[in-house]
């Protein structure tokens, strides 16, 4: 799941490299998705801090 | 005005691939192995680059520095977070330092860059003049681009090896090597 992040970062950057820009910004919005979504899982594992 | 638009564009996306390969050195050279907040601070600062590589290839516009300024402020909320969970009274404090500063510490000044040089930028409005277009880039801007596309596969087959499919441990200890 922390990958997934990474993962379509690079099928963002590909998109970019290769000319896609809307496809690239797309794939980004879902990066950033999963980013938050990893970002809420683990910003509460230390401090038990609701979020 | 553009152009020098274009080369700090250039310069900035050297800078983070420089900020990149510094957590790789260490990961790699000294086995310190990036926890997962320290994981989201990475992918924040990916998409913060590719915003900037959005303008490198494609032209200035003032979507690509909002990819570059989203992505920079959740780093920056990741790298905030750990801070507070550093300097909280019970919790020990991850990883070496460098100058002085913990890695996080320096996470969220890097953010805090990232987002500083954006809004700069975006007072520069003649580079937004000529418009978003599918300019043929040249060898520099190509080489740069595919660069940064191998560091940021080089994060995702690190990640993929520290915490496979699932959800990541929030201080990994090891390799999850598929052959083992």
């Amino acid at each position: 799941m922390m990958a997934l992040p990474f993962v379509l970062l690079v099928g963002a950057g590909l998109a970019a490299v290769l000319g896609f820009r809307t496809v690239s910004i797309w794939i980004w919005v879902a990066a950033l998705a999963t980013m938050l979504y990893a970002l809420r899982h683990h910003a509460t594992g230390v401090l038990n801090v609701a979020l | 005005m553009a152009l020098l638009a274009r080369v700090l564009n250039y310069v900035a996306v050297l800078a983070i691939i420089g900020v990149l390969g510094v957590a790789f050195w260490h990961q790699l050279a000294r086995n310190e192995l990036p926890c997962a907040l320290c994981m989201v601070q990475r992918a924040g600062l990916i998409g913060a680059g590719l915003g900037l590589l959005l303008n490198v290839r494609f032209g200035s516009s003032e979507s690509h520095y909002g990819v570059a300024l989203v992505s920079a402020l959740v780093g920056a909320v990741a790298a905030g977070r750990q801070v507070l969970a550093r300097v909280a009274p019970g919790t020990d404090a991850l990883g070496p330092t460098i100058l002085g500063l913990h890695f996080d510490t320096w996470a969220v000044l890097v953010f805090g860059v990232v987002v500083l040089f954006c809004a700069v930028m975006l007072f520069i409005e003649v580079q937004f003049m000529e418009g978003v277009r599918d300019v043929r880039v040249g060898v520099i801007a190509q080489s740069l681009a595919w660069f940064f596309v191998a560091v940021a596969l080089a994060n995702a087959v690190s990640t993929l090896l520290l915490c496979g499919i699932e959800a990541c441990p929030d201080r990994p200890t090891g390799y999850v090597l598929p052959w083992k």
